[in-house]
């Protein structure tokens, strides 16, 4: 007699051999073997599905019954140990990829703009906010330009307030942006808001002089423009460059031949808040920018009509505004470009 | 200016004190520094007479004196300077004094001889620089006397600086007229008439002769005979003088000093003694030449204003006397002159001949032509008052038609309101003009009819006069309002580019911004290139600031010297600003152009744990004006072209220049070896720069549809002659590639083993992509084909197995 091919108990060690086959799995691979040895299409348990056709009746239910949960079995261990080996695997994964977070990314470390630049951007913003346009002119200027028009005739006492480098006997190295009013004027007609920002050139140089540096020129004509406003629009611009809305400012008569009234302006210092120091020489202010009503004379040479517009123009050193901002306390720091000066305006 | 608080008090006793007057001064207008006390330190110094002189035992430059102090018994000091002698009047440092250098002086023995003080130099009491010997009082001065006291040292000065429009203020009196006006005309005591004339004693007159009474409308001579030549300046004059600034050279001209200072009246004394003939005041010829008081001998223009004598010039009118007929010990008589001289006349002339006088400093701004006659009375009384002699007649000559003439000038009240933003009343307009000395009537219409004084050179139109109202008003006290105008959106045009934006974009690629100064040294930039034509600083302030910058890279390349001498070795900076360069035919006859330039050297990237070092190189270089530009340079949208060029300037292998059309806009490459020696850089430098407007015009970005089919790459192996540029292959590959190929790379360049010389292996990706469908194979095999066949045909490329 052939031996009895479906004994229950046979299937119990089949059983007992495939599950343990699946716990003994230490990765996916064997896992994965495992599987296909049991369950796939040549496997030990397919191979007992299969047989289940040569049964029938009752015995056939029964030995169904019995493989079919057997296989099911099997699945949910074979996906439980699956689980556990994956979860093991990216743990290890994770392991592995770990690194030192403290180390410094890599990198091109940014640059950094030059404070100069800084403070004029800052400049312009403030004032294009209040739609002032931005205007540019040559550096090297003509003498109309830079002192005829703008009320200073040769031999004027205030050319020595201007130590001038020339180029030839009527040009010269701008001495302030003012000439960029003149050109604006000669070519616009008012209502006109703008600022000029750019280098200007003194034959002056040592410790607390640049034979180049940096203004702002302003100029508003309007047919309302008053010293008034303009008090106010000095007195604005100063506070919101400084963010200090306390920040006192106070006019000084003072005297540029294109304006008139002409003013200094003064702020309290900004280092020993008004209290005196080396800065501000113990005084507690500090002389920041000139200003003024556009000159008759001035509107004369321009060919703007002084009984129907009223103009006001202010002029301000960019070197000082960035000295009292970030600190500096030397001007010739500027101009070194030492790139560990540089690099702390990042 | 300086000003001492004693003197202008004499002038205009003000309420309050002075450092308070400082204050209300500056507010008004009057920048004033200070003040500072006149006494630098000096306590319990007092007047002696040396009675007798011992020679000192152990010492041989050392004196034995024996002092009389006034009061007491007489003291014995023990002194070492060589004019110590009998007789002399000094001042002596009792035991206790202070001297401002901090010294105390107690009584001490000097090589054992007892010394009771110190004997003082004036510059050991801080009243005089120069001299090594002691201080010699006059003969007269009392014994026993606080210096201090005597010389009235409890003062305090202020220094004045004065802007060029205010020369009425250029003296004493004119500070006393502004402190009236700033302190309200009943506010302040003292005050100062002018005294009367003094008589002629003599007669003796000196002919004049104006040639250019344009020039000098006001001239007045006067001659004083007999003046004692022995005689020396008075303690309170030396210390007003000194005060001022001014140093005690010999009366009469201490007595031209002290009316210039009081009056604002600038005078000169001629020695009448080497004057020959009359007096005339003209032009100057060309070529003529003149010995100043200073030593200079100027040869002179035919502008220039001249007090001259039948031998020639005498003194530059207005600016500074001639040596000849200066005032020497040995005068005896003399020729005095004040004048007033127009301010154009004298304008210009000092500067010419590279002087600056307290004459031409007054004169050139303007001089009260009123108070020519003033000054000459109070000076021929103080010459007098100083040396004795006798006076002659003053001698005037006046030309009314070339006298500055105040005219009135009409100021409306509505003007002052519309300009200031303040409506003041007339009676408060009126008040601040009067203060200025002018005389003023309302003209029943709103308005003023105001007439200057004569010392106001700077009072003749509506406008000076309401800054003059404003100015007494107070700038505190006027209204601050918020400006109010028309709301007008500004442009924000998006096809330019902003500077901001090009500087920031730099940054955030690993550069500095670096600002030089627009000149630079000539031979450096002949260096960089040899044929650049340069725009010379005619003053320059340095020898190697000489000229205008045509290129930035001067001032880069010295930045990196300073930066590896400062052990910084690594550089990334770059920098905007104009470039100049003669411009035959240019409007204004130069040219200017804003450019950016890049300076890169050193490493790549600076040393670090995880990025394998390396030296900068080109394309480094080529890669950041790429990022800049927005795309690659060989990209058919870039507007700038790449074309291989020499520079001078730059390594001949590695130098192309940029392009925009046809205009050459920059250059980029390494730093010629040539120069990297002669610079002296231990490594290489790569430089770039670029015409600012070839990077301001931007693209306005327009959309084009994105392809949702799949994109099919293939890889060419090529091997083509060395020297063909790869470029050329991106090009031809563009060109026959057809419309579905979207992207060509080159992804490998090499030569070397297993290349032939002469020749190198190039890898080029060409990418696919339909944009209606995806595309078959056999399709992009027929593209790579004709690609293929192109790049052999024009490029020699052939395809590797």
């Amino acid at each position: 007699m052939s031996p009895d091919p479906f004994p229950m108990d046979d299937l119990e060690g089949l059983a007992e051999e495939a599950l343990s086959a699946v716990a003994a799995a230490d990765s996916l691979a064997a896992l994965d073997a495992a599987r296909v040895h049991w369950l796939g299409r040549k496997g030990l348990l397919t191979a007992q599905l299969k047989a289940l056709g040569t049964l029938a009746g009752e015995e056939k239910r029964l030995r169904g019954q019995a493989v079919n949960a057997l296989k099911s079995r099997l699945e949910d261990t074979l996906a439980e140990r699956g689980h556990v080996l994956e979860q093991a695997a990216l743990a290890a994964r994770i392991a592995a990829e770990e690194v030192d977070i403290s180390l410094p990314g890599r990198t091109q470390p940014p640059g950094a703009r030059h404070p100069v630049s800084l403070t004029l951007e800052r400049i312009e913003l403030l004032f294009r906010s209040l739609g002032f346009a931005v205007a540019e002119g040559p550096e090297i200027e003509t003498d109309f330009h830079n002192f005829e028009a703008l009320n200073i005739p040769a031999h004027h006492p205030a050319r020595a307030m201007h130590d001038t480098f020339y180029v030839d006997a009527t040009h010269l190295l701008r001495t302030h942006t003012s000439p960029v009013q003149v050109r604006a004027m000669l070519t616009e007609s008012p209502p006109l808001r703008l600022i000029a920002p750019g280098r200007v050139y003194r034959c002056d140089y040592d410790v607390t002089h640049s034979p180049m540096f940096h203004q702002v020129e302003g100029l508003w004509v309007d047919d309302d423009v008053t010293f008034a406003a303009l008090k106010g629009l000095l007195s604005d611009f100063l506070r919101r460059f400084f963010e200090r809305d306390d920040l006192p400012v106070r006019l000084r008569p003072s005297y540029f031949p294109f304006t008139e009234p002409s003013a200094e302006v003064d702020i309290g210092c900004v280092l020993c808040s008004g209290r005196g120091c080396r800065v501000c020489k113990q005084t507690g202010w500090l002389e920041v920018l000139g200003c003024g009503m556009v000159h008759p004379q001035v509107f004369a040479q321009v060919g703007v009509d002084a009984e129907k517009w009223v103009g006001c123009a202010f002029g301000l050193g960019v070197e000082r505004l960035a000295m009292l901002r970030y600190e500096v306390n030397d001007l010739r720091l500027f101009f070194e470009n030492d790139a560990r000066f540089l690099a702390q305006f990042a | 200016m300086k000003i001492s608080e004693s003197w202008l008090r004499v002038w205009c006793d003000f309420p309050g004190s002075f450092q308070d007057w400082a204050r209300r001064m500056t507010a008004a207008g009057l920048e004033v520094n200070g003040p500072q006390p006149v006494n630098p330190g000096v306590s319990g110094v007092v007047t002696a007479r040396i009675l007798e002189t011992m020679s000192h035992p152990d010492a041989e430059r050392l004196k034995i004196c024996r002092v009389d102090c006034g009061v007491g018994e007489d003291q014995q000091v023990v002194c070492g300077a060589p004019n110590a002698r009998p007789g002399l009047v000094v001042a002596l440092a009792r035991p206790g004094a202070a001297l401002p250098d901090g010294r105390r002086i107690y009584a001490t023995s000097l090589r054992g001889v007892p010394s009771a003080g110190m004997l003082c130099g004036a510059d050991e009491l801080g009243l005089d620089e120069g001299g090594d010997g002691l201080l010699e009082l006059p003969d007269n001065t009392p014994l026993g006397r606080d210096l201090v006291n005597l010389l009235g040292l409890d003062d305090q000065v202020c220094e004045l600086e004065l802007t060029p429009n205010r020369a009425d203020c250029l003296s004493v009196r004119g500070v006393a007229r502004e402190t009236r006006a700033v302190f309200g005309p009943g506010a302040c005591g003292g005050g100062k008439l002018p005294g009367d004339p003094v008589p002629a004693h003599i007669d003796t007159r000196i002919g004049l002769e104006i040639c250019a009474p344009e020039a000098a409308p006001r001239f007045c001579l006067r001659v004083i005979r007999g003046i004692d030549a022995t005689a020396r300046s008075p303690l309170w004059l030396v210390e007003r003088l000194r005060r001022a600034g001014l140093r005690a050279i010999h009366p009469v001209v201490d007595a031209t000093n002290h009316v210039m200072l009081e009056y604002g009246q600038p005078t000169h004394a001629y020695d009448l003694a080497c004057l020959s003939g009359g007096i005339s005041v003209r032009w100057s010829r060309p070529d003529e030449r003149i010995e100043l008081l200073d030593g200079q001998h100027p040869t002179l223009d035919d502008r220039t204003l001249l007090i001259a004598d039948e031998a020639g010039p005498l003194a530059l009118a207005g600016v500074m006397g001639g040596k000849k007929s200066s005032v020497t010990t040995n005068t005896c008589d003399i020729l005095l002159e004040a004048a007033f001289f127009e301010p154009s006349a004298i304008a210009g002339r000092a500067r010419r001949y590279g002087l600056h006088t307290d004459a031409s400093h007054r004169f050139e701004r303007g001089v009260d032509p009123a108070s020519v006659r003033d000054a000459m009375e109070t000076l021929t009384r103080l010459v007098l008052s100083l040396c004795g002699g006798e006076a002659g007649p003053t001698v005037e000559a006046r030309s009314e038609a070339y006298l500055p003439q105040p005219c009135p000038v009409r100021v409306r009240e509505a003007r002052v309101a519309r300009v200031l933003g303040a409506r003041l009343p007339g009676p408060v307009v009126a008040r601040h003009l009067e203060a200025t000395g002018s005389r003023v009537e309302a003209d029943g219409e709103g308005g003023f009819v105001v007439l200057p004084p004569s010392y106001r050179f700077d009072l003749a139109i509506e406008a000076d006069f309401i800054e003059e109202v404003a100015r007494l008003h107070g700038y505190d006290k006027l209204p601050e309002c918020t400006p109010t105008a028309m709301l007008t959106m500004l442009p924000v045009p998006e096809e330019t580019r902003r500077l901001p934006g090009i500087q920031q974009h730099l940054v955030h690629r690993g550069y500095h911004e670096a600002i030089n100064f627009a000149f630079t040294d000539s031979r450096l930039q002949k260096r960089l290139n040899p044929d650049s034509e340069m725009v010379g600083v005619r003053n320059p302030i340095a020898a190697d600031l000489d000229v205008m910058r045509t290129s930035l890279w001067p001032g880069l390349l010295r930045n990196l010297q300073t930066n590896l001498n400062r052990q910084q070795r690594r550089l990334r900076l770059f920098e905007t600003g104009h470039v100049f360069a003669p411009g035959e035919g240019v409007a204004g006859g130069y040219r200017e152009e804003p450019e950016l330039a890049l300076l890169v050297a050193g490493t790549h990237a600076p040393e670090q744990w995880g990025l394998p070092l390396r030296e900068v190189d080109f394309f480094d270089l080529k890669a950041d004006l790429e990022a800049l530009i927005g795309y690659p340079f060989e990209h058919a949208e870039c507007p700038l072209k790449l074309e291989r060029a020499p520079h001078p300037a730059l390594h001949p292998g590695q130098s192309a220049r940029l392009l925009r059309g046809d205009r050459v806009v920059g250059w980029i490459g390494r730093l010629h070896p040539r120069l990297e020696a002669e610079f002296d850089l231990p490594m290489s430098a790569l430089l770039a720069s670029v015409a600012l407007s070839a990077l301001v015009p931007n693209r306005l970005p327009r959309f084009a549809p994105v392809s949702r089919f799949p994109a099919s790459r293939r890889d060419l192996a090529l091997l083509l002659g060395a020297s063909t540029p790869a470029s050329r292959l991106l090009e031809i590959a563009r060109e026959v590639g057809g419309e579905n190929l979207r992207e060509v790379k080159i992804f490998d360049v090499y030569t070397g083993e297993g290349i032939e010389s002469g020749r190198k292996s190039v890898a080029l990706s060409l990418i696919f992509q339909g944009s209606s469908s995806t595309l078959a194979d056999e399709d992009v095999d027929v593209a790579v084909a004709r690609v293929a066949a192109e790049l052999s045909a024009r490029a020699g490329a052939s395809v590797r197995g």
